[in-house]
């Protein structure tokens, strides 16, 4: 199990929190409306605490948007919903949604939800870039739905890969959203990833 | 790719066959170099955007586009070549980004779905390429998606609302409502059928409808569809085994998917009781009639002897007065006699049995006229009858009804002699009979008035009579399941009609 210590986990938080200020701030421009978003809590787990999480309290299907990323380190960003909380969060970009036809996402409703989706995760990990001074290329993000085991399963490339997990908090207008952002990435890219950190971070200037 | 120029498509710098792909694409294409200036823009973007290559190449996105200042483009393109992300632009937030109208409606701008990836090229660097897509006919879809959704949501609604009226109508109606298979398998029953047959249908282990009500299964089995409709009376057996008398009509129901039938009716025990207490009361009114009219004959059979007595040993020995007197009582006797005779025919025509033959009803009338011999005689009458066809009647009563018809139109005669006509009318159950004639004629407001019993339209003076005839005559043709009219011009005649069934 991939550890960290209390200041890399900090300096992580925050990386993450910066993030998702930029991404905020761009929905916000996209829905014409104020957008929260929040991390309360960052986690290392292993593939099936994070499908435990997942699958709690539903075995509903999910949505989720894909994102490969390779640079510095590479891995695979997901941003993962339960369809009922995608569903709010197309209300909530889309006002004049008829409330009651929703039951499934359209094609350009799954379109919408992939450009919100890419919006987060580019905002990770440009947050990351930016501050870490790493670099990298991400590729055209792609929409997914299904079970947890079967979003898990594209996003994964190895059994032995770890996940940085976050939980996160959507709010537009009156509506509120969970959702859930990973980084897949084997153990060498997550120690790429705590050098970079430590290298910005914690380095004693001196 | 070492040299953007490979992909340059210029007119003097030849396409690579890369290029000629990307130049042939149903979809827009343009590389960004490493400073965000166009280094390709494939023939897509300029049939549509209306800037050719040679205008585009060596410009900014932002300096052919004034209007994407501040866009979620341009940061899209900076994200990709400054940190090197890729983005969607979805058509649902941005609708039309670029400038790019379509090629037949030049003045509507083309829905474009876009996304933007950064190329990390050894020679170039990070450069960036962008690809727009129409999404004219996904956009259609959903349109016509959405709006077969709504009205698939509108029609469900409307029918929701319809089966919860149906359902409401059904479980209020009064009458007791089974649905049933053709196995006798009741699938529904409204609470009047649960209080009808004192049994809770909808939970309690099924019987099946042969077990409330045992005749239907039999009208099924006949499968006389013509005669399922009809409301019928049939014996009811209630959840307890009680019997009661029911009126039900089965219907099939006309839906595709199942056989299913509907039985509706109701209880009819008190209706029954009721018709029953008025039959018993009728039937005693009329013994009361016949036994009055009956036991009244012999005192007036003894007052009338007397008074022809008196008037024999006595009459021109008194006085005057006293002849006048013995005189009116002979007459009130008499008339009162005929009156209680008149009674007692009326009281037996609805008692008697009426013994149904195959009657040929020309000797009816033959036997009628013989009846009215003197009366026919005096009066000059001429009886015209065409052939009459056999009718399935009581023989006596069919001669007394021809005998009254005829008798008034005798009667009831102008100055000059009466011309009587008979005829009759096949009909497909019913034979109509007419005897028309030429006398004095009833107003017509009185026509119904007439068959009433000792009704009278004149004095006794003008025209004798108990003033019962007719009633006996409607009673006989009810009696006969028909129905008795007449038509009349005042001083120009009448014709009575009556039907009898055709056969037995």
């Amino acid at each position: 199990m991939f550890e960290l210590t209390a200041e890399e986990t900090d300096a992580i938080n925050e990386v993450f929190n910066i993030g998702m200020g930029r991404a905020a701030s761009s929905l916000s421009r996209l829905v014409r409306s104020e957008v929260g978003l929040s991390i309360p809590d960052l986690d290392f787990l292993s593939l099936s605490e994070v499908q435990e999480i997942l699958a709690e309290g539903s075995d509903l299907s999910m949505c989720a948007v894909h994102e490969r990323f390779s640079g510095t380190f590479g891995g695979n960003a997901l941003l993962v919903f339960p369809s009922v909380d995608s569903l709010e969060l197309v209300k909530a970009i889309f006002p004049d949604t008829d409330e009651n036809q929703l039951d499934s996402l359209s094609e350009l409703e799954q379109e919408a939800l992939l450009e919100v989706g890419n919006i987060i995760l580019n905002a990770c990990v440009g947050s990351i870039a930016n501050l870490t001074g790493a670099t990298f290329s991400t590729e055209i993000p792609i929409f997914l739905q299904g079970s947890v085991e079967h979003i898990l399963t594209r996003a994964q490339q190895a059994k032995t890969d770890e996940y940085l997990f976050m939980r996160m908090r959507f709010r537009i207008q009156v509506r509120s959203m969970i959702g859930y952002v990973a980084f897949v990435m084997d153990i060498p890219s997550l120690e790429a990833f705590r050098d970079c950190v430590r290298k910005a971070f914690l380095t004693d200037p001196a | 790719m070492t040299d953007s120029s490979a992909l340059r498509n210029t007119p003097t710098v030849p396409l690579s066959l890369g290029g000629l792909v990307l130049e042939h694409l149903d979809c827009g294409i343009a590389l960004l170099d490493a400073t965000g200036k166009v280094c390709y823009w494939n023939k897509w973007l300029a049939q549509r955007t209306r800037i050719g290559p040679a205008d585009a190449l060596g410009r900014t996105l932002l300096e052919m586009f004034p209007e994407l200042e501040g866009s979620q483009l341009s940061f899209c393109v900076e994200d990709a070549l400054q940190v090197g992300l890729s983005s969607v632009l979805s058509q649902s937030i941005h609708k039309s980004p670029l400038p790019a109208f379509r090629l037949d409606l030049e003045s509507e701008r083309i829905p474009q779905q876009i996304q933007v990836a950064p190329i990390l090229d050894p020679g170039l660097g990070r450069i960036c390429i962008l690809s727009v897509s129409d999404v004219s006919a996904a956009l259609t879809r959903e349109t016509t998606l959405h709006r077969a959704n709504r009205e698939l949501a509108d029609k469900s609604e409307s029918l929701k609302r319809a089966q919860e009226l149906n359902r409401a109508v059904i479980e209020g109606a009064a009458e007791a409502i089974l649905v049933f298979e053709r196995d006798g398998r009741i699938c529904d029953a409204n609470p009047a059928a649960a209080e009808v047959f004192r049994y809770d249908f909808r939970t309690r282990s099924a019987k099946p409808l042969w077990d409330f009500v045992p005749a239907i299964r039999e009208m099924l089995a006949q499968e006389v569809g013509s005669r399922l409709g009809d409301m019928r009376e049939h014996l009811g057996v209630r959840g307890d085994g009680e019997r009661f008398p029911l009126e039900m009509s089965v219907h099939q129901l006309e839906i595709t998917s199942q056989e299913l039938y509907t039985a509706i009716g109701r209880d009819i025990s008190e209706r029954k009781q009721s018709e029953d207490a008025l039959q018993r009361s009728h039937a005693e009114l009329q013994q009361f009639a016949y036994a009055a009219s009956h036991d009244l004959q012999e005192p007036l059979r003894t007052i009338s002897g007397f008074t022809g007595l008196l008037r024999k040993r006595y009459h021109g020995q008194i006085d005057a007065k006293a002849d006048g007197y013995i005189d009116h009582v002979t007459q009130g006797v008499e008339r009162m006699s005929n009156l209680i005779e008149a009674l007692l025919e009326y009281s037996k025509v609805g008692s008697a049995p009426v013994e149904l033959e195959t009657v040929d009803t020309s000797s009816v009338v033959r036997e009628a006229l013989s009846n009215l011999g003197a009366a026919l005689e005096e009066s000059g009458a001429v009886v015209t009858s065409l052939p009459l066809p056999a009718v399935c009647a009581d023989r006596r009563q069919l001669v007394r009804l021809f005998q009254n018809l005829i008798g008034n139109a005798i009667k009831f005669r102008r100055d000059d002699a009466p011309r009587i006509e008979i005829r009759a009318h096949q009909g497909r159950r019913t034979h109509r009979f007419e005897i028309e004639d030429n006398g004095i004629g009833v107003d017509p407001s009185f026509a119904e008035r007439i068959f009433e019993v000792f009704q009278r339209l004149h004095l006794r003076e003008e025209y004798p009579g108990t003033g019962i005839g007719l009633s006996i005559c409607k009673r006989i043709v009810e009696r006969h399941h028909g129905e008795i009219w007449m038509t009349s011009e005042p001083g120009r005649g009448s014709c009575f009609y009556f039907t009898l069934p055709t056969g037995v």
